[in-house]
């Protein structure tokens, strides 16, 4: 938050384009500026562009799932220290390990109340 | 009364006998005196002769006395003295001589007396003189003459002497003379009387017997020549008369004889008609005999039934002179009687099988009787051997052994010529001959069939088998028998079972014979079996064996007895292999996974086969190494087990190695360190190894478990089992493997549910939170509302795939709890404070009645849902205005969680499903009230995962009261 004029930037990435539009409305809304991929490989793509300043991944997602983009992130200099936060839809405690496993630094399932989304996000942001 | 034979005889004799004895008399009376006369002529010449050497005695006498005086020489004196030595003797013959006459008799005792005068006076006076030397006086002649006058005086009364003797000679002879005369008189005239006795004899025995005798030869004669009415007269002497009456009654009784004779001839004749009648019968017998004979030769001469019954047949054909014929034989298997040969026919012309009542032939069986049939009578149509062409006669005779049917025989001739009872007599003897042969034929091929049958089945079994007489030689060995105890036949049969197979125990020390319980069980003339025992080879070594014997006997008899034995060598160690499997397939049964299984299979299998140490290999860096895995080691051999398990090994190195590069399974016996493992110093405790790998089902190798023993490892059955737990290794190690892949296969589609379920309703709360949070724009009171009823469904919907997803983990026994120490009243407090808005809704008394902390060990996520659950149903099910009580407490480690409500209560019928899955009450169906039917169902299994309970409490009253029971932490937490 070096720059309070200039909101943070966070990619939100999810195959599924209501969620997708729910998730960009409600951190749009809320005073973040959103960039929105619709595949594991585009929110790399728009990751390593535009280095945002959080994620916030699906798991599920079609050509790159979420654990595999976290690591990917991880491991490249540009977004090595990218917050991210996994959205799974996943029930199984396993999951959430596997998610921190590759570097994820919250997670939410899904479905979720879009408000704890907001506050998630200022949490992780707020740690950094 | 006539003068008989022998009076005349007597007459005769009389007057010869008188005639005869008067000769002779006259004759001995002169032969008498003839003999006297010759006696005294006799007599007369010997007293003469004595009387001469008697005189010559004494002129001896007095010769040698002169001698002597003259010579003066003794030797002259000789004669005297042997004269004066014999005359005594002289003189006493003499006068025996003259006994019969005294004159005589006095002349000579005159002259022996004058002797003795001469030799007493004279004599021996000179001859002393003459010694004492008066020769001269001796020599004087007045002696000389003085002693030639006594020998004179001497010499003339021998001169009287001789003379009275010469006259009375004389007279004799004279005497004798006129006797002879006398006997020539008499001799003649006996003589001619003699001759006229025999001439008066002659006649009358010629005219009193010889006539008549004469008669009676002639009549015999004529008798002889058959004459019997001859008699003769009964003249003659008496004896000669009664044998002519005697011979008349002879004739008269020879007549009647004769009579009766004739009678008897005629008689014999008659009886000689018979005999020759007779005769002609019995060489009819005999050549029926002979036929009989015959037919048993020829029978008897061939053997088998088919053989018997065509040659049976043939002469029973030849005899009947039947052109046609067949012969049926009875089948027990089929109780019919099947042709077995035929005679003259076709085979289509006969009947292939008979039964009984059916046919000719059936009713000849059917009334046991011989049946004669001509087709010009016939009038019923028959079924007749020959169809119904030519045999005009046909004869089925039944084949009759005792009571027992054999068969039966047809017969038929094709000239018109009925079979009589001659011939029926004939064929029936020669029926039953050939009911017997075939009979025994059947029999012998009975016999021979189970002979073969059992010789068959003894060379099939593998059972040995033995027989043995009753001294317990050998008589019967079969191909098991052999091949178990590695003898050949010939010194098997022949020589003592006992000495062979049995002289020593299992220990090796001596098995007398009278211990042995073939000898026992023969004894007891019962069979009997005898486990734990053993046998022994031909090659001195012994196995275990289990053996039966069954005594044979003869009657009372015992002959010998049955031995039936088997190695059970095999059956031990594959008992133990079976029992080694058994414990393998337990414990994979028992086992959750592949680790959890291998130390115990390889225990399992070391202490079932009795090995040492037992590892587990698994493949490591691509399959190019073993790697351990696991191990076990018998008491005294961890070290050994971790020498041998402390590396990894290459292909080809040890046991193992050997195993993994071969994918077959290894087995060292004798084994070396260096085979065991490469470096490996040598161990006593090393002396065989067995490996084998496990392969999958594509064929790779997953693992190999090796052994190592000190001792040889028995290789029967090994293989197998090896197999056997290999292929049980390998489907186990599959199985586990497919199931973590199956579980891996739900997990996946749990999570694609979970994702496509809950991504859209993501959307859908999502959404509806945005609306309702007014940041769209402001919510007319109706929408508001209806957004509130899209919310609440939502949720419902979102509960159900969350409780769906926990049904699922529940059934596959994967229900991850989260455990911690947590209160469970507080737990209590938080679930009523969440559902006191729905409990208001409906304006229910929801109340808790709990102590401050009641500390249980569990899930806060599912115990909270329990609650939720049991609270929840509770103000579904409560009607409006009712109660709802939630009370905690804990008592003996339990606490207990009570949910009562005042609501429609569940009827008992229902109690029992209540807790099933998709089960709903029907107050819930019948009042519409919502729920999926898992909701219970997944807090009986959250609280059993705790160790608790949930249950329905039996109450008074209505409503529901649901109990749900934990264990407490410990005792001291729970009142922290």
């Amino acid at each position: 938050m070096s720059e309070p004029s200039q909101p943070p930037v966070i990619l939100v990435a999810d195959d599924e384009p209501d969620v997708l539009e729910l998730v960009g409305y409600r951190l749009s809304r809320s005073g973040f500026t959103v960039v929105e991929a619709c595949d594991g490989e585009e929110a790399l793509a728009r990751a390593l562009d535009q280095v945002p300043d959080l994620a916030v991944l699906d798991v599920m997602m079609p050509k790159l799932d979420g654990y595999e983009l976290t690591r990917r992130l991880r491991s490249a200099d540009a977004t090595q220290r990218m917050p991210v936060i996994l959205l799974t839809a996943r029930a199984q405690e396993s999951d959430i390990a596997t998610g921190f496993e590759a570097g994820a630094d919250d997670y939410l399932r899904k479905p979720f109340n879009p408000d704890e989304l907001v506050a998630r996000v200022r949490a992780v942001l707020g740690r950094r | 009364m006539r003068m008989g034979l022998t009076q005349l005889t007597v007459a005769v004799a009389a007057a010869l006998g008188a005639v005869t004895i008067g000769s002779i008399g006259v004759t001995t009376a002169a032969e008498l005196s003839l003999r006297h006369v010759v006696q005294q002529e006799t007599r007369s010449l010997t007293t003469l002769a004595v009387a001469n050497t008697l005189e010559k005695s004494v002129l001896d006498l007095e010769t040698g006395l002169r001698g002597y005086l003259l010579t003066d020489q003794p030797r002259f004196l000789q004669p005297y003295r042997f004269a004066l030595a014999a005359y005594p003797g002289q003189a006493r013959s003499l006068k025996a001589l003259t006994a019969g006459s005294p004159a005589q008799q006095a002349r000579a005792a005159a002259i022996t007396s004058a002797i003795g005068v001469y030799v007493r006076d004279y004599t021996r006076p000179l001859i002393r003189q003459a010694r004492a030397g008066h020769l001269a006086a001796a020599r004087s002649p007045r002696a000389t003459g003085a002693g030639k006058a006594r020998v004179d005086a001497i010499r003339a009364r021998f001169a009287a002497l001789t003379q009275a003797d010469v006259r009375a000679a004389a007279a004799n002879a004279r005497s004798a003379h006129h006797l002879r005369s006398l006997v020539l008189v008499a001799g003649i005239g006996s003589m001619v009387l003699a001759a006229a006795a025999f001439v008066a004899i002659s006649f009358a025995v010629r005219r009193t017997v010889a006539i008549p005798l004469r008669r009676l030869a002639g009549a015999a004669g004529q008798v002889t020549a058959g004459e019997l009415s001859v008699r003769v007269p009964a003249g003659g002497v008496a004896e000669v008369g009664e044998l002519a009456s005697r011979f008349n009654a002879m004739t008269d009784s020879l007549s009647l004889q004769r009579t009766e004779l004739e009678a008897q001839k005629a008689e014999l004749e008659a009886q000689q008609v018979q005999l020759e009648e007779s005769f002609v019968a019995l060489e009819e017998r005999k050549g029926h005999a002979e036929l009989l004979q015959r037919f048993g030769a020829r029978l008897a001469a061939v053997s088998g039934v088919s053989e018997v019954s065509t040659a049976a047949l043939k002469e029973f054909g030849d005899a009947a002179r039947a052109e046609a014929g067949a012969l049926y034989l009875f089948d027990e298997r089929t109780g019919t009687f099947p042709l077995t040969a035929r005679r003259g026919t076709a085979a289509e012309d006969v009947p292939g099988v008979v039964r009984e009542g059916d046919g000719l032939a059936g009713l000849a069986l059917a009334e046991r009787r011989p049946v004669t049939v001509s087709h010009d009578q016939a009038t019923v149509p028959t079924v007749g051997i020959n169809g119904r062409r030519s045999a005009v006669q046909e004869l089925h005779l039944p084949l009759r052994h005792g009571d027992r049917l054999v068969g039966v025989v047809s017969v038929g001739r094709f000239r018109d010529e009925p079979f009589t009872g001659p011939d029926l007599e004939v064929l029936g003897d020669l029926a039953h001959h050939a009911a017997v042969a075939c009979a025994e034929a059947q029999s012998q091929r009975a016999v021979e069939r189970v002979a073969a049958e059992l010789a068959a089945v003894l060379a099939a079994t593998d059972e040995g088998f033995c027989v043995i007489d009753k001294v317990g030689l050998v008589t019967m060995a079969n191909r098991a028998a052999l091949d178990q105890t590695g003898y050949a036949r010939d010194e098997l049969l022949g020589h003592s079972a006992h000495d062979i197979l049995h002289h020593a125990g299992a220990d090796g020390g001596p098995g007398p014979d009278p211990d042995c319980p073939i000898t026992r069980i023969m004894r007891s003339r019962t069979g009997g079996r005898v486990e734990d025992q053993v046998f022994w080879r031909r090659d001195g070594s012994s196995f275990p064996v289990e053996y039966a014997a069954y005594p044979l006997s003869d009657g009372d008899q015992l002959t010998g007895a049955v031995i039936s034995f088997r190695d059970v060598s095999g059956r031990k160690l594959a008992a133990r292999h079976r029992d080694v499997r058994h414990a393998v397939t337990r414990v994979l049964a028992e086992t959750a996974s592949v680790e959890e299984a291998r130390p115990r299979v390889l225990a399992a299998m070391c202490e079932g086969l009795g090995l040492d140490v037992g590892l587990a290999w698994g493949l490591a860096d691509q399959g190019s190494r073993l790697t351990r895995l696991a191990s076990y080691a018998a008491d005294g051999h961890a070290d050994l087990a971790a020498r041998l398990g402390d590396m990894d090994l290459a292909a080809w190195e040890g046991p193992a190695g050997v195993a993994q590069a071969r994918l077959e399974p290894a087995l060292f016996q004798d084994l070396d360190a260096q085979a065991a493992r490469p470096g490996l110093r040598p161990d006593p405790r090393l002396h065989s190894a067995a490996a084998f790998p496990v392969i999958s089902s594509e064929g790779r190798s997953i693992g190999v478990l090796e052994f190592f023993s000190h001792r040889a490892i028995a290789t029967d059955g090994l293989a197998d089992t090896l197999s056997t737990v290999a292929a049980q290794l390998a489907h186990y190690a599959e199985r586990k493997r497919a199931e973590v892949q199956a579980q891996r296969m739900r997990d996946e589609f749990v999570s694609t549910v979970s994702h496509e379920l809950r991504t859209p309703l993501t959307s859908i709360s999502g959404w509806l939170h945005i609306l309702l949070g007014g940041e769209p724009g402001p919510l007319t009171d109706e929408q508001r509302r209806f957004l509130h009823t899209i919310e609440r469904n939502s949720d419902r919907l979102m509960r159900l795939v969350g409780d769906l997803l926990l049904a699922g983990q529940i059934e596959s026994g994967r229900l991850q709890l989260d455990v911690e120490d947590l209160d469970l009243a507080e737990i209590a407090r938080e679930t009523a404070g969440l559902l006191s808005a729905q409990a208001a809704a409906k304006r229910i008394a929801l109340t808790v009645e709990a102590p401050e902390s009641v500390v249980v060990h569990g899930d806060r996520a599912r115990l909270g849902q329990v609650l939720d659950n049991l609270v929840g149903n509770a103000i579904k099910f409560t009607p409006e205005d009712g109660q709802v009580r939630v009370g905690v407490d804990h008592a003996d480690g339990t606490c207990r969680v009570t949910v009562s409500d005042t609501g429609i209560g569940i009827p008992a019928d229902e109690r029992p499903k209540l807790f099933q899955r998709f089960y709903r009450a029907s107050s819930a169906t019948r009042q519409a009230i919502g729920g999926t039917g898992l909701g219970l169902a997944i807090s009986k299994a959250i609280a059993e995962s705790h160790d608790g309970t949930i249950h329905l409490a039996d109450h008074d009253g209505p409503g529901t009261v649901f109990v749900l029971e934990l264990p407490l932490a410990t005792r001291e937490e729970a009142h922290i």
